[in-house]
């Protein structure tokens, strides 16, 4: 590290020719120093100087300085405003670099930061703090698309929603008598995690259970008075919801056919639509099981 | 990996009794009863082994039929069977129908009960499934031999009355 630093001093020395007031050379110093304040008014005049705000050199010490403050003043703060700006500035530093004599170590910086994004998505990704666990997430594919354009984030993406569909579920799961929206999100989101692995079975069996735990929950909030007319309409709709858990807990058991839990949601499933030999039939299968592994 | 969701396989099992309780219930308010039986506790016996007890027993048990307090009442075996309002028999003592609906004969018991072919043996309204759905069929017929005058609301909506 300081060997790279004695690097881009001379660098800056030598070059220090064509930079009229060279507040980037001061701004290196302050920030070697770790005077991260003054090296941040040096550097921003830097960038006003028509003739430094021209050097993709500039720009990435104005990334180093801004980072440092992102890291060391700012704490890693998820708000920092340093952190955009650092990633600004490497940007531009890359665009004005020609020769790209500085493009690894940029983009290993902008990769840095990117990261930074990511592991704040992690932490967020709890139902009290989701949206800004989506909006970190935005941001670290946005920041990392900026070295690699051609990124793909199947893997990421599958992970992230189908965590996200997690939170949505304990927030219905919390509050099942409000009508908040969470039962459809929960639903979307694991659906959309399908969108990018259609086999992903947790995604496919968290389906299942909203929709079953739906229906079962439909019948259990009803009064204990409810008029035969109301018995025959909650089933109606009941029925609706078995039959939509079915395709996606069947595809669960294919991909996981010696799973209990898996066949006791099959079980459950079938037990509401009363169909008795389908209800036999995994009852059986896991006595099997479970006979077979010694349980 | 399933983010600790679980489907509650009790919780299902419970939804069904649930509801044929309730069912249960609107039997007791559209079925009429003698004269005679409009007095004291209004007795609902279960006779088997069926969460639709407890059900029972929870949420209804505190209600009324008219101005007849609900008495649920467990019966595990069948000399331990005795007068009651509605009598529920579930699906694992199907076979001793026939021979209740002979020891109720000259009672006002409504026989219930949940499995294929039960009013030929002398079951009144027999829960039975029709589209993945618990409904059930009446027998006018069997009713009338025990003095029960079932409510056109019970037959309307059954899925067949005899």
């Amino acid at each position: 590290m300081m060997r790279k630093a004695y690097i881009l001093l001379l660098g800056l020395l030598i070059s220090g020719a064509a930079l009229s007031q060279n507040y980037t050379l001061k701004a290196f110093k302050a920030y070697q120093d770790s005077s991260y304040g003054v090296a941040k008014t040096y550097i921003d005049s830097a960038i006003a100087d028509p003739d430094e705000s021209q050097s993709s050199q500039t720009w990435r010490i104005r990334g180093y300085i801004y980072k440092a403050i992102y890291k060391y003043v700012d704490e890693e703060s998820r708000n920092s405003k340093a952190r955009p700006e650092a990633i600004d500035a490497y940007v531009k530093s890359i665009e004005l670099d020609e020769e790209k004599k500085f493009y690894d170590n940029n983009a290993q910086s902008v990769k840095f930061l990117a990261t930074t994004y990511y592991n704040d998505a992690v932490v967020t990704l709890k139902p009290e703090t989701y949206n800004e666990s989506l909006d970190m997430y935005e941001k670290y594919k946005e920041t990392l698309k900026i070295i690699n354009p051609n990124y793909d984030f199947t893997a990421q993406d599958v992970q992230f929603y189908n965590a996200l569909g997690g939170v949505y579920h304990k927030l219905y799961n919390r509050d099942k008598e409000s009508d908040n929206g969470y039962f459809e999100k929960a639903i979307e989101t694991y659906k959309k995690t399908l969108e990018f692995d259609k086999d992903n079975n947790s995604a496919n069996y968290n389906i299942g259970i909203l929709y079953y735990n739906k229906g079962v929950d439909l019948i259990l909030a009803l009064d204990a008075e409810a008029s035969l007319q109301e018995l025959v309409d909650t089933q109606e709709k009941c029925v609706e919801l078995f039959k939509k858990a079915l395709p996606y807990m069947n595809t669960a058991h294919e991909q996981r056919p010696k799973n209990i839990e898996i066949m006791n949601g099959l079980k459950g499933i079938w037990f509401n639509l009363n169909n008795k030999e389908k209800v036999d039939y995994y009852d059986q299968k896991i006595k099997e099981l479970k006979e077979g592994s010694g349980r | 990996m399933f983010a600790g969701h679980t489907h509650g396989q009790d919780r299902g099992e419970q939804a069904q009794a649930r509801l044929k309780a309730i069912y249960v219930y609107n039997f007791a308010t559209l079925v009429d009863w003698p004269s005679e039986y409009k007095r004291g506790s209004f007795i609902i016996g279960v006779y088997g082994d069926t969460k639709v007890y407890d059900e029972l027993q929870k949420n209804h048990s505190s209600k009324t039929v008219g101005s007849q307090p609900i008495r649920v009442k467990k019966f595990n075996k069948f000399s331990e069977i005795e007068r009651c309002h509605i009598l529920y028999v579930s699906a694992d003592k199907s076979a001793s129908v026939a021979k209740l609906a002979d020891k109720f004969m000259p009672k006002s018991t409504l026989v219930v009960t949940e499995s294929q072919g039960l009013l030929k043996d002398g079951s009144i309204i027999n829960f039975i499934v029709q589209g993945n759905k618990a409904a059930y069929e009446v027998s006018k017929t069997n009713a009338e031999k025990h003095r029960l005058i079932i409510n056109s609301t019970l037959t309307n909506l059954a899925a067949h009355v005899e």
